[in-house]
């Protein structure tokens, strides 16, 4: 899906994962009870499965809005594009995991969210930016950037079981 | 926007409702109304949060800087009945230990009718 790199286009990249993340077997349809990794995604309504959609949504919303605001600077040129996938894939440890993997790739300046020093936000301080960055990172399980020529290509992956 | 804003006065008191989502898009016209609303004579805030269903990095920056501002002119800023999915992402950028968060519109007010 393409979509102008426009902050008012992000609800509709939003939505979509959203929908998708109702489709993914085990995640929406889950009864599964027992102490298992997959466990701990529930049934909808349980704050677990929406915490977990929310979490997707948000690390697209913080990813886009970037390249949005500081990649094409709010020019309201430019594009967006988002794939959204399942695939199994590999973690760490060499176990094949279900994922869902979400690319973003537009082609606006160079910016590599992966590159930056994060810091936990500190409560006490109440910084006025780096939650974006922070969120992104934190909320996914793998993230890669790419530059090809002029394009950008950020994947965020976030295992599913 | 995909933002509903609306403002009420309790005691004197803004209360702002918001529902929908408070985003990126909205963040920048909530933040303007907010400083607007403080100042030395009128410190206090209170922002009721539950209608609203997401809340990203610059919406939560556009409430810190609103708290921010009270703070300075030693007002308080409460939040009211966030979402159980609004309250993930506070607990996750530790901004629930920040923030003064209440059930309901009653429970946030009740000190100030007290006071």
């Amino acid at each position: 899906m393409r979509v102008p790199a426009r902050l008012d286009c992000l609800p509709v990249l939003c939505a979509t994962v959203r929908e998708f993340c109702a489709t993914v077997p085990g995640l929406l349809n889950s009864n599964d009870s027992s102490q298992t990794r997959s466990a701990t995604i529930n049934a909808p309504g349980t704050p677990s499965y929406s915490n977990f959609v929310y979490s997707i949504e948000l690390v697209l919303q913080e990813a886009a809005s970037n390249i949005v605001r500081h990649g094409y600077k709010e020019s309201g040129k430019g594009f967006l594009e988002l794939a959204v996938s399942l695939p199994e894939i590999e973690d760490l440890g060499g176990a094949k995991r279900r994922a869902i993997v979400m690319e973003l790739t537009d082609n606006a300046l160079p910016f590599d969210p992966t590159a930056r020093k994060v810091d936990v936000p500190d409560p006490l301080n109440m910084p006025e930016s780096g939650y974006g960055l922070y969120l992104i990172r934190k909320l996914t399980d793998k993230l890669e950037y790419s530059r090809r020529g002029t394009l950008n290509n950020l994947k965020m992956v976030k295992y599913v079981h | 926007m995909e933002l509903d804003y609306q403002i009420a006065y309790r005691s004197g008191i803004p209360l702002i409702y918001l529902r929908g989502r408070f985003d990126a898009e909205a963040a920048s016209f909530v933040k303007v109304q907010l400083l607007s609303l403080v100042n030395e004579q009128q410190p206090n805030m209170v922002v009721n949060m539950q209608g609203v269903n997401f809340v990203d990095s610059l919406g939560l920056v556009a409430l810190v800087s609103g708290m921010k501002l009270c703070r300075k002119n030693r007002g308080v800023f409460r939040l009211v009945g966030l979402q159980p999915t609004v309250r993930f992402l506070f607990e996750m950028t530790r901004l629930d230990q920040a923030f003064e968060l209440f059930p309901t519109d009653e429970d946030a007010f009740a000190d100030f009718a007290r006071g």
